[in-house]
């Protein structure tokens, strides 16, 4: 008997030993490079004598890993089979429609919010005399109260306290809002077609539906008609094209398709043709330049359609590379219509581009990066636009959307 | 470094056994390999730290000769400066900011050196003071800096025990053997552990961690209600046993990898029946260690006068509870199961409740009580979590957290529930009883693939990056 007893645990450690040798092997090729370079960036951090900080290189190994997709698949699908509602100890939550959600036990009260709406105020004061006008957008959580299917007990994040003061508090200071919740779902859109599931931005069709809104407000608001044929706003401008089993967002890429599911991705393109000049730039400085009709010049089609992988790009960077830095579109056909600088995150980008073909310059700016490449503060000083729209994600809310115009 | 980590699985250690087993024609030379291994392990968590240690091994490896060979006065002179400077280095890193923050209570003004405690350091010096007191015993001669060296820096149980005492080991150095049968037990031994850590641990210690900063944040804004601090309390009640065992049968594991038998740490702690018993089969290298070198040495039970034997027990309870953190949590934790163990003695606990039912769930319900005491920050955190167990902090019954907790994790608990009792062990037995029987072939074909499956699973967790908290930064 003891013969089998060791027999298996042998069979056993021989598996373990050729796994173990063998992937160990693999890894040290495949992330040679990586973990070398994190080692070196460490070593010149200290004395000949010291030992290096770890963190970073085990950190880098992690990242690093050969064949990592397939074991956050593993893990994934583990998950799946147990039936779980959450992943990674409550890093999201999925809901009755199988979508993602950000999850939350707590949230911290934010005693800034006030300050942050009477930052866009003084930007507002400072920008008055150019006759500069300011608006400030809410996109739509992913996560909306009372209307997000979700099991009982399950720690939603939920923004709507935040938003609700954010917004009072622009009001209060007399900054002009939208808020984009109330416009979702509607009758064109359900919460399915609203947001991505495996992704924390909303699908280009309910940008373009934003997008809509948005001109609709401006229009409401402060009279501006930046679409008085509603060609653009209209549905006959863009015509949907569905890529099936493309997309699989940020969020399911963190948990694994099994968990989520790979999704169909709709883009809208244009009807028209368009002529615009793009200049864009990366946090690091790296400076793009695009001209030439709305596909060539405004979308990244080609990456998109020629990408196979699931795991490597999201189809969402169709619209202007998802997310730089710094954009300045320039639209050729339409040189006397408004200008507006956009202080944004990665929500809207779709926005802009359906934007685009309505005014004659559209800027703008990232405002959560941190970088030098660019002065908020000086840039909206020193540059003239007719509007100043400033959008922040909900989940957004905090210090890094409005580091600008402190007191 | 950890074991439950990529660097260590994927780097660490296939380098250290591949070159350990190339070196088999000599064993110094292994000896020697495992020693610098173990301490460039150690230096990878603690760079500026691993000093201390190599400086606590040529201090004790030179103490240890002191205390040989002279006269009694001389080595019982030696063998106090042995204990005076390893309880000294201990001292100043682990407890001189508690003690001095305890004292400006009294208006002492508030001094904090700031210093870090180097990890593992609880664990080597009581290894240092073993290998001393047994060479001042003779039941060890004095080893060379190098042997010393590996003995307390030996990596496997370097962070988190066992606590291994030299006269168990001091042959083991020089004679062990390597075979093939010890490496398969030692595979299976480590990678149940791994799984013990990262399924199971992991998984409740994100419960824990949530459920017991709630309950500071105040029940006006967050409340604990009394199933939710239920969940919370077995949920460590569980993830200690499993990351504690986990890391003893890892550290078991990898050491019959290298020929080095150690002791068992863990006998089913969650089967006993008595605070007696409990302590019999919790964390045994401890009170190995504390049994031989604090309480036989002041007498021990042998005491004729009852108080005397009162007073050993407690002070190695005080010990105990102050070994495992400089907080007045731990040293209240240890003085209420020296009131517990005493109090077993002093009714005849074993005569008056026989009821094996009744005697268990007693002792789990006082294990799993002071179980949050040990686990709360402090004092105060700890008085609020019990008043919500017992429901009288205003917090209510009923919560939907915790029934969520318990729904999602329900594989998770059962496995965790069954795996604390000898389920493994007696289905073994029942195994090598009926050693031909079809459940036996079955097995015995499946056990590769399971702790394949086990194996591939625990990398995926590591893979994912989920949480994976290393929790023994106290000692």
């Amino acid at each position: 008997m003891k013969k089998k007893y060791i027999l298996r645990k042998k069979i056993f450690a021989v598996i373990f030993f050729i796994m173990l040798f063998s992937f160990s092997g693999v890894n040290c090729i495949s992330q040679r490079k990586e973990v070398q370079k994190a080692l070196t960036e460490e070593l010149s951090k200290v004395h000949a004598w010291q030992i290096p900080e770890t963190s970073n290189i085990e950190d880098e190994i992690t990242e690093e890993l050969a064949g990592k997709m397939y074991f956050i698949e593993t893990y994934s699908a583990l998950t799946e089979v147990l039936n779980k509602k959450e992943i990674c100890n409550y890093r999201y939550i999925k809901d009755e429609t199988g979508t993602l959600q950000y999850s939350s036990f707590y949230r911290e009260d934010d005693d800034n919010i006030p300050e942050y709406a009477m930052r866009v105020r003084r930007m507002a004061d400072a920008v008055k005399a150019q006759d500069t006008k300011v608006l400030m957008v809410s996109a739509p959580a992913k996560y909306l109260e009372g209307k997000t299917p979700l099991r009982k007990g399950l720690p939603a994040n939920d923004t709507t306290a935040a938003v609700n003061e954010l917004l009072y508090y622009m009001n209060l200071y007399g900054i002009k809002t939208l808020d984009l919740r109330e416009y979702f779902p509607n009758d064109e859109l359900t919460l399915s077609q609203t947001f991505f599931r495996s992704d924390h931005h909303w699908t280009i069709p309910a940008a373009y539906y934003a997008t809509r809104i948005l001109v609709e407000k401006l229009f409401s608001e402060f009279g501006e008609n930046l679409d008085p044929t509603g060609y653009y706003t209209g549905r006959i401008s863009y015509t949907p094209k569905t890529f099936k089993n493309i997309m699989l967002g940020s969020t399911g890429r963190n948990t694994g398709a099994f968990y989520v599911g790979v999704e169909n991705f709709t883009a809208l393109f244009p009807n028209f043709i368009g002529d615009f000049r793009r200049s864009s730039m990366a946090a690091d400085g790296t400076e793009y330049y695009t001209k030439g009709n709305f596909a060539d010049a405004l979308m990244n089609i080609e990456e998109v359609a020629a990408e196979d992988n699931i795991y490597h790009v999201s189809p969402y960077t169709m619209y202007l590379n998802e997310l730089r830095t710094y954009e300045s579109i320039t639209n050729k056909e339409k040189p006397d219509a408004p200008s507006i600088l956009f202080l944004r995150d990665s929500y809207f980008s779709p926005v802009i581009v359906f934007m685009a073909p309505m005014c004659s310059q559209i800027d703008a700016i990232y405002i959560m990066e941190e970088t030098d490449k660019i002065d908020i503060e000086d840039f909206i000083v020193k540059n003239h636009f007719d509007y100043i729209i400033v959008e922040v994600n909900p989940y957004n809310i905090g210090e890094e959307s409005f580091n600008f115009f402190y007191d | 470094m950890i074991f439950a980590s990529l660097a260590f699985l994927l780097y660490f250690f296939p380098v250290v056994f591949l070159v350990y087993h190339l070196l088999f024609f000599s064993r110094p030379l292994q000896n020697c390999w495992l020693l610098i291994a173990s301490l460039l392990f150690y230096a990878w968590g603690e760079p500026v730290y691993v000093l201390i240690m190599i400086g606590s091994i040529l201090a004790n490896s030179l103490f240890g000769k002191l205390v040989t060979g002279r006269s009694s006065s001389a080595k019982r002179f030696w063998l106090v400066i042995s204990a005076i400077a390893n309880l000294s280095v201990l001292f100043v890193f682990k407890y001189l900011d508690f003690v001095l923050e305890s004292l400006s209570i009294f208006g002492v003004p508030k001094i904090q050196t700031g210093l870090t405690l180097p990890i593992g350091i609880s664990f080597f010096t009581f290894q240092a003071i073993s290998y001393v007191v047994d060479c001042y015993r003779g039941d060890t001669t004095p080893e060379n800096p190098f042997y010393v060296g590996l003995y307390i820096a030996f990596f496997p149980q370097l962070i988190a025990g066992p606590i291994v005492q030299f006269n168990s080991v001091a042959d083991q150095i020089r004679n062990r053997r390597v075979n093939i049968d010890l490496i398969a037990i030692g595979v299976c031994r480590f990678t149940c552990g791994l799984a013990k850590k990262i399924l199971l641990a992991n998984t409740f210690s994100a419960i824990v961690d949530n459920i017991f900063s709630w309950s500071l944040i105040g029940s006006d804004k967050l409340q604990v209600p009394v199933m939710l601090a239920w969940v919370g309390s077995i949920s460590y009640t569980l993830q200690i046993y499993y990351d504690f065992s986990g890391y003893s049968d890892m550290a078991i594991g990898l050491a019959l990898m290298f020929g080095f038998e150690y002791s068992e740490n863990f006998n089913y702690p969650y089967s006993a029946d008595s605070m007696t018993d409990f302590w019999r089969r919790w964390h045994i290298s401890l009170t190995d260690w504390f049994r031989d070198y604090v309480y036989i040495p002041l007498g021990g039970n042998r005491n004729r006068n009852q108080d005397m034997m009162v007073r050993n027990m407690f002070i190695v309870w005080l010990l105990t509870g102050i070994w495992h953190g400089a907080n007045w949590t731990f040293i209240f934790w240890g003085l209420a199961n020296f009131a517990l163990i005493l109090g077993e003695r002093f009714i005849d606990y074993d005569k008056r409740v026989r009821n094996p039912i009744i005697r268990h769930v007693l002792c789990m319900l006082m294990v799993n009580f002071l179980w949050v005491i040990f686990r709360a920050d402090n004092l105060y955190q700890a008085g609020i979590f019990l008043r919500n167990m017992l429901g009288t902090n205003n917090n209510g019954f009923y919560s939907d957290l915790a029934i969520l907790y318990l729904r999602e994790n329900a594989v998770f608990f059962i496995a965790g529930v069954i795996f604390a009792k000898p389920v493994a062990r007696k289905f073994n037995e029942r195994l090598f009883k009926f050693a031909g029987s079809v459940e036996n072939v079955i097995f015995s074909v499946m056990y590769p693939f399971i702790m394949t499956f086990l194996l591939v699973i625990c990398v995926s967790y590591l893979a994912m990056g989920t949480y994976n908290p290393f929790i023994y930064f106290n000692f």
